[in-house]
């Protein structure tokens, strides 16, 4: 239970603020279509994720990768996650600072809060997979019951018609627009970094899941709620979210409630840095055969903070990213890789199998 | 032992560690000479005015000697039912007069046969005299143990409407006995050990077999054990002494003056630590919504009660972050003040001189220096200066234009709120906190309030006590035990108790005993 | 651009000065990658990375056949 809030915050927590936006850039109406796609990719991961780890159990993916295809390969496998979850972590900091500071704080030096996010991440994941594990269970009702409650204050403003006309260009604009999505959701394969760690590993498959159907359903409310509030005005808007809370008042005394967005947008980019970093730590660990990841905690959070700043001059730049070649990229470390290896393993075993005539072990 | 009692006389020096400790190291036993022993103990008495040494003769033959502290021992009881008989018995010719025969002629219900040089120290320092007799190599210790104490009041700090009014004292027997007289059963334990080298402080840990985890019982005995400390004068002694995460604000233990609080938490299948000397007990483990339980909650209808916790929550946030939130939002994000409330707020500070920050900080440490006053001082001053403290500076900061009145608002929303936290401790550890909040907010507004919370966060859900995390079982979830978290369950709900370990008989009741007029007296 | 550099110097001395004395016990493999990853974390302090081309910009470059031709075929 404690994994799915955990894989639930990862997926969701960056993609609310950005994905309507360019989901309606390809989809218009239709948004809220692209997430029931773009999950089938988050449930076909977490099946691969699970079934290799079935095969190798209480092992990670830097792990059996070596036993499968062998050590150097393995290890030249094992870096090119490294190296993506390096990449991705660096721009989830980047566009979570890039938020705060256009939205909330415009005279802040980006460094400081970069620079204090990642502290407090580090020390997060420095208390181990159980503390962070309970951060992101408490920290679960504070990003949820907020981001409902102040979709159920934008009620009034509701312009249902918008979503009409149904699928007027057909199914294609939607499936194009579930490529960024997708991207996102291909996050969900750092569930193969925690399995092993599960306390009840065959629920490993359940809660993967129900946390991909949570972040699906979740993703398909924003959207909904964007579009009958902004109608087709979302695709202009850099955070359509952000504009869609403006326009909630509580009464009419509270008209301001975005600093409630930013509470949960804050929340959410923890746990979503949080997981990644452990997933680079944990994996930078295993990649060395170290004892511990805990030294290697901070002086990987160093490299973050200079992967947030390289070769991103601004936050366009990576907005543009985001929408093209980061699916594709995602994709192939996060589908392919992973695919590959299970394929592998299996054929692997079924030749094993015939010659020595029983199960592996590994 | 001539040559042992020497090398005491000799350690005398500054160099000297301690009298007692040397003795409880090597078993040195008492010897058959009588004057040895005698004077052995005159040397580990020497220089104390309070040790009195009472020799007298047994049948006009034997020699015979009691040793006790003044003001420890019931003399009335020592004079009459052990020197009197004693001095005016006869020989007996069937019989040698031995040490067992004077046991079997005393009417004293409590009397031991001690040995060890060690033990008849022990005894005579918590206040039982020593009867050391000739050619005996043991000594009789004596259960007359009597010295003032005061009687059994209401808790000052823990006031209760309804609910028993009776509070430990600072006699460990008494409240031991308190216990008892509420948990009747066999099954709860009380385990007494000594603590501190110099003090000889007597602590029990307290427990109900069955219901308790075996492993948490052995882990607190090995922790009280591994305590060497010259003296312990308060539980907050051994509290820090022996808790997860020194380095916390947050205490990991429940500290109480009620012996109900104790028992409910007996039967929750935690231990109890009692030190002698306080009435306050310790509690382990506990958790963070462990500190929000007030005894009131359960001597009162549980939906009031649970609609009271909750306001208790709103109010434990609000202790920690409005001032921070006041600070934030009328620092850096004033465009989220409504514009009715803004205008006021910005006619309230136009005259004030200094930025929020300073302003909120000047009040907060204010209010805190006014409870801190308050707590030292008698209670008929204290009252003065807390009206002094309002009134005054309150009304006065305000018209003088140092402050503003919205900010005395805030300020004195954030100290009854502070005020409504049920456990004292509990309710230091958020006022610190909000500090570093206060601090944050005027460097990054609102964010900063966010990271110091995820701070909170973080470190609380690292946080553990006695194995049990501190924000279960919220986090991790425990679906059955939020019934005495999120609200208070009827009695007749509260079916199991709290799971913070496996080992714990988890079956409290027997479920369905809801109550209704059709029921009747059917089971 | 020295400035960074220097800062970024504070930072690794002072994570050095505060996970040393934990690293005690630990294999001399830990302690080997601890200082080689800190002193990796010290020489890109040294670039100006904002404005170098870095992994965002090789992986544009890897995969801007696919983006074209989804691209093409799709949009």
């Amino acid at each position: 239970m404690q994994m799915s809030m955990l894989l639930y915050l990862t997926i969701i927590a960056t993609g609310i603020i950005t994905l309507p936006a360019i989901t309606a850039k390809y989809a218009g109406n239709d948004l809220w279509i692209s997430p029931i796609i773009a999950s089938l990719a988050g449930f076909l991961i977490v099946f691969i994720a699970v079934k290799l780890h079935n095969l190798y159990p209480r092992k990670t993916v830097m792990q059996y990768s070596e036993d499968i295809i062998g050590r150097i390969p393995g290890k030249v496998i094992g870096f090119f996650v490294l190296f993506f979850y390096m990449e991705i972590t660096g721009n989830v900091i980047r566009s979570y600072s890039e938020f705060i500071l256009t939205s909330f704080l415009f005279r802040t030096p980006l460094i400081f809060v970069i620079a204090s996010m990642l502290i407090l991440c580090a020390f997060c994941i420095y208390g181990r997979l159980e503390v962070l594990a309970r951060c992101a269970q408490f920290l679960f009702p504070v990003f949820i019951l907020p981001l409902f409650f102040s979709i159920a204050f934008l009620a009034r403003d509701f312009q249902f018609g918008n979503i009409l006309p149904v699928l007027e260009n057909g199914i294609m604009p939607p499936l194009k627009a579930a490529i960024p999505p997708s991207g996102w959701f291909g996050e969900i394969f750092v569930i193969a970094f925690l399995l092993p760690y599960l306390a009840d590993g065959k629920k490993g498959m359940k809660f993967g899941i129900l946390s991909v159907l949570g972040a699906m359903l979740t993703l398909m409310i924003v959207n909904l709620a964007a579009l009958f509030v902004l109608g087709m005005a979302i695709s202009n808007k850099t955070y359509p979210l952000m504009n869609v809370i403006r326009y909630a008042s509580l009464g009419s005394f509270f008209e301001n409630i975005e600093a409630v967005i930013m509470a949960v947008w804050i929340v959410g980019a923890f746990v979503k840095i949080s997981v990644l970093y452990y997933v680079l730590t944990l994996g930078t660990a295993q990649w060395l055969n170290l004892s511990d990841y805990r030294p290697v905690v901070w002086p990987i959070g160093i490299l973050l903070v200079q992967f947030t700043y390289w070769g991103v001059p601004s936050e366009m730049a990576l907005g543009r990213s985001d929408a093209t070649d980061f699916p594709l990229y995602s994709f192939f470390i996060q589908l392919s890789l992973p695919l590959f290896l299970l394929v592998i393993a299996l054929m692997r075993n079924k030749y094993k199998k015939k010659k020595v005539g029983k199960p592996v072990q590994t | 032992m001539i040559r042992n009692s020497k090398k005491l006389l000799k350690n005398k020096g500054p160099k000297q560690q301690s009298v007692t400790d040397q003795n409880t190291k090597s078993q040195e036993t008492l010897q058959k000479d009588f004057q040895q022993n005698v004077n052995m103990f005159r040397s580990i008495y020497l220089d104390c005015s309070d040790v009195i040494f009472r020799s007298f003769r047994i049948f006009g033959q034997m020699d015979a000697m009691i040793i006790y502290i003044e003001g420890l021992t019931d003399t009335d009881l020592l004079d009459w039912n052990v020197l009197s008989p004693l001095m005016k018995m006869e020989a007996d010719e069937a019989e040698p007069p031995g040490i067992d025969w004077i046991k079997n002629h005393l009417s004293i219900s409590d009397t031991k046969k001690v040995n060890l040089v060690a033990d008849c120290i022990e005894s005579i320092s918590a206040g039982r005299p020593i009867l050391l007799l000739e050619g005996e190599l043991y000594a009789l210790s004596f259960g007359l143990t009597k010295f003032e104490k005061r009687s059994i009041d209401e808790p000052e700090a823990e006031k209760v409407i309804r609910g028993p009014r009776g509070g430990f004292i600072e006699s460990l027997q008494v409240n031991t006995s308190l216990l008892r007289r509420i948990i009747k059963s066999p099954a709860m334990k009380i385990k007494t050990m000594t603590i501190g080298e110099y003090s000889k402080t007597s602590v029990s840990l307290i427990y109900i077999e069955g219901i308790v985890s075996p492993p948490l019982i052995e882990e607190m005995e090995s922790r009280l054990k591994r305590i060497k400390i010259d003296g312990v004068l308060e539980s907050e002694y051994i509290e820090e002494m022996i808790e997860d995460n020194p380095y916390s604000p947050f205490p990991q233990f429940l500290s109480t003056e009620r012996p109900d609080v104790v028992s409910a938490s007996l039967l929750e299948g935690r231990a109890a630590i009692l030190t002698d000397g306080t009435p306050f007990a310790l509690i382990a483990p506990v958790s963070f919504f462990t500190m929000l339980q007030a005894p009131d909650d359960y001597y009162d209808r549980y939906i009031i009660r649970t609609l009271i916790r909750w306001l208790r929550f709103v109010f434990l946030f609000a202790a920690l972050v409005f001032p921070a939130l006041y600070v934030a939002i009328t620092t850096f994000h004033q465009e989220m003040i409504p514009d009715a409330l803004l205008i006021s707020i910005a006619a309230a500070r136009e005259n004030v001189p200094f930025p929020a920050f300073v302003e909120v900080l000047l009040m907060e440490l204010m209010l805190e220096a006014l409870r801190e006053a308050g707590v030292r001082l008698p209670n008929q001053v204290g009252s003065a200066v807390s009206i002094v403290g309002a009134l005054v500076i309150g009304q006065a900061s305000v018209q003088a234009g140092l402050v503003s009145a919205p900010m005395v608002i805030v300020v004195a929303t954030t100290g009854i709120a502070s005020f409504m936290i049920p456990r004292y401790m509990f309710g230091y550890s958020i006022r610190m906190l909000r500090f570093p909040l206060i601090i944050l907010a005027s460097v990054s507004g609102l964010l900063g309030i966010m990271l110091g919370i995820l701070a909170i966060v973080i470190h609380l859900s690292g946080l553990r006590s006695f194995g049990a995390p501190y924000l279960g079982p919220l986090a991790p979830l425990k679906t059955s035990d939020l019934k005495d978290v999120l609200w208070r369950a009827p009695m007749w709900k509260m079916d199991t108790r709290p799971h913070f370990n496996k080992e714990t008989n988890i079956n409290r009741q027997a479920p369905h005993q809801e109550p209704g007029p059709e029921r009747g007296g059917r089971d | 651009m020295w400035g960074t550099f220097f800062a970024t110097m504070l930072i690794v001395m002072t994570i050095v000065f505060l996970q040393w004395p934990k690293m005690k016990t630990n294999p001399k493999k830990d302690k080997t990658a601890f200082i080689v990853l800190l002193v990796i974390g010290l020489l890109l302090s040294m670039l100006d990375l904002q404005y170098m081309k870095g992994p965002t910009s090789v992986r544009q470059f890897l995969f801007k056949p696919f983006v074209e031709y989804m691209q093409k075929y799709l949009f």
